[in-house]
């Protein structure tokens, strides 16, 4: 059996020694990872294309070509297309440069759940494990979600109003839906 | 027989992508057309704004689906179809790029897939294949069906490609 050379560098890493390069990969891996999502989104909704295009209120065509494209869309094509299967698009950027420090959270609303205290109602936060804890009191109907809240990988911080204390699944459907419990 | 040495496309978690080699254990027809790509570049669709960072080049795609395959063992369905006796193709534009996967010991063994119905024309559903996918050879099409003469020139690369496996083995 032949073996590669480790100290060889692969096609992409000999593309990504140069700034252009690097940009350039940096284009084409997102176009790539959008249309990879958008389809698998599309198939695992059960939404048919012509469904679609009337929710979108483009043409069948359109959707052919968003979808069969090469995934260079504008945001609000994607986040269109994503939200009317069901899903709701997010942008996370990740350093990948040394000393680039990461991106900083986003704040948590604990703020602005004391100032809703007065309309009553309930906040829980949930941690990873889908504990909650924050449980405050705030109005009613309102969601807030960070990070993915996928039901089957919950990472991240989900804030939820309610008048009554959710499950962690009622509040990550509730939160995809964009509505309270 | 000299020990040869195949240019890697990208080492992923799932695959390794690599060029296959002729008979001389030099010649990499898909190589060569990776390096010879030419600048051709999409522009972002919709407002007809063509500047040079809305654009994605060609090689550059071509160079991410490998590296999304390797990493992930998925590439966009409209990227790849199959072909036959174990070939599928890279589809970008009008050129395709074969491949077939070994074990790397100078076997492989075909992963046929039925289709799977979908609107559109359906797909081909990608299998699991062994951990070493080599690229064959480039090609244009420009009918429909994938002509004899490419399959045939990619059975006789695949063929010369493995023959350097089972060289060093022996």
């Amino acid at each position: 059996m032949t073996e590669p050379s480790m100290t060889e560098w692969t096609l992409v890493e000999h593309e990504e020694a140069s700034e252009v390069g690097r940009l350039d990969m940096a284009a084409a891996r997102l176009s790539v990872q959008t249309l990879t999502v958008l389809n698998k989104a599309v198939e695992s909704s059960g939404i048919s294309r012509r469904t679609l295009a009337e929710k979108i209120g483009v043409s069948e065509g359109r959707v052919s070509q968003v979808l069969n494209g090469n995934g260079n869309l504008q945001a609000a094509t994607v986040a269109r297309f994503l939200r009317a299967v069901g899903y709701q698009a997010q942008l996370m950027a990740v350093p990948c440069d040394e000393g680039v420090p990461p991106l900083p959270s986003p704040k948590r609303g604990a703020r602005r759940s004391r100032r809703r205290r007065q309309r009553g109602g309930w906040v829980y936060q949930y941690n990873l494990e889908g504990t909650t804890i924050l449980p405050d009191s705030v109005g009613p109907t309102e969601v807030v979600a960070y990070g993915d809240v996928h039901p089957e990988s919950f990472v991240g911080s989900l804030q939820i109003s309610s008048e009554k204390k959710p499950t962690i699944e009622a509040a990550i459907v509730a939160s995809e839906e964009g509505v309270g419990v | 027989m000299a020990k040869v040495r195949r240019r890697v496309v990208a080492d992923g978690d799932w695959y390794l992508v690599e060029c296959a080699l002729r008979a001389d254990g030099q010649t990499s027809p898909v190589s060569i057309f990776i390096d010879e790509l030419a600048s051709a570049a999409w522009p972002s669709e919709g407002d007809g704004v063509s500047d040079a960072d809305a654009q994605v080049s060609t090689r550059s795609w071509f160079l991410a689906v490998c590296e999304a395959f390797a990493e992930t063992g998925e590439m966009p369905r409209r990227d790849y179809n199959m072909l036959r006796d174990g070939f599928w193709e890279f589809k970008h534009l009008d050129f395709r790029v074969s491949f077939y996967d070994t074990d790397g010991y100078g076997n492989y063994q075909p992963k046929l897939q039925e289709r799977h119905p979908l609107a559109g024309g359906g797909y081909f559903p990608l299998p699991d294949f062994d951990e070493i996918v080599r690229l064959g050879h480039p090609f244009f099409k420009e009918t429909p069906r994938t002509p004899e003469s490419e399959l045939r020139t990619a059975a006789a690369i695949r063929e010369e490609d493995l023959s350097h496996d089972r060289t060093v083995d022996d």
